[in-house]
């Protein structure tokens, strides 16, 4: 794989910043929505778009910058939101690296979003679970995840893929995305 | 970039939205009593028949809860949003309450709830 020349460290450096940002200011708009549970995830935006013009390393950092930065941001470390924004990052970046070699002759940027939203709502309930001291009341919300995963994986995957095909094509071209 | 929708793609959605669905219709009696936890102890079980309320006890203090007319529903709670406040007034049979900052959940039980709460 030849990089162009002009995705020098200083860039990608630059861009992967711009990508935390992007992903701490969705989290933040988010968190004003007062919605009990299942979060559309829109900060999976960010991570999704590292993903496809950076790499699985590059995902991962942004999201563990976004959730550190949004955890100092928003209630501290150790609050039950950070910890549930962190088992949910974890687990939706870590599906979607793992799904990333089926782009694209199996799934679009869309169906890998859904994948990444089905992680997170899952491991968001199983954290809640934890936290709520293994209380099995919660597991009634299961039903509830197909319907959220698939609303908020179809809009960040959406989004994703009208901002990459708007890039010019040498953006993305050397990292075999087609 | 492949535009979506892949075959995959449209697998994953028709098969989410089956679930979705096949979760959305469930036969759902109406509740006979609402299970209390908090701070992952359960509170007890008390009868949606009557009138009731009920403290408890949480991190971040007492969570008031009502039950009235068959339904239960939580009237005040300490935790910042007051999401369990707004999520409203519950007798369906596995219908459920929660609260995260304040580790309170409110579950409504009744005899045929089974097929609602196992997964």
């Amino acid at each position: 794989m030849t990089r162009s020349p002009h995705k020098g460290g200083t860039q990608k450096l630059t861009r992967l910043s711009l990508l935390v940002a992007l992903g701490l200011a969705l989290y933040t708009v988010e968190s004003l929505i007062p919605l009990p549970l299942g979060r559309v995830g829109l900060a999976n935006l960010a991570t999704l778009l590292a993903l496809f013009l950076f790499g699985g390393g590059e995902a991962l950092l942004v999201m563990g910058m976004r959730v550190l930065l949004g955890s100092i941001l928003l209630g501290g470390p150790l609050n039950p939101a950070s910890l549930l924004s962190f088992a949910g990052g974890v687990a939706s970046t870590s599906v979607m690296i793992l799904l990333f070699p089926l782009y694209p002759r199996v799934f679009s940027i869309v169906g890998i979003s859904i994948w990444g939203a089905m992680a997170h709502n899952i491991a968001q309930l199983l954290a809640a679970w934890l936290l709520l001291g293994r209380a099995e009341g919660i597991f009634s919300l299961l039903p509830l995840i197909p319907l959220i995963s698939l609303a908020g994986g179809l809009i960040v995957g959406l989004l994703a893929w009208l901002v990459i095909s708007r890039l010019p094509a040498w953006e993305w071209n050397d990292h075999g995305l087609e | 970039m492949t535009k979506p929708f892949t075959i995959g793609d449209k697998l994953l959605i028709g098969l989410l939205i089956c679930w979705s669905l096949s979760a959305l219709l469930p036969r759902r009696g109406p509740g006979e009593w609402a299970l209390i936890e908090a701070d992952g102890k359960p509170l007890g079980r008390f009868p949606l028949k009557g009138e009731e309320n009920i403290s408890a006890q949480g991190p971040l203090g007492i969570t008031h809860i009502r039950i009235a007319g068959g339904r239960v529903w939580i009237v005040d709670s300490p935790c910042p949003h007051k999401l369990c406040v707004k999520m409203g007034k519950k007798g369906r049979a596995g219908e459920v309450i929660v609260c995260v900052p304040n580790r309170v959940i409110v579950k409504v039980e009744g005899r045929r709830d089974f097929d609602s709460v196992t997964p």
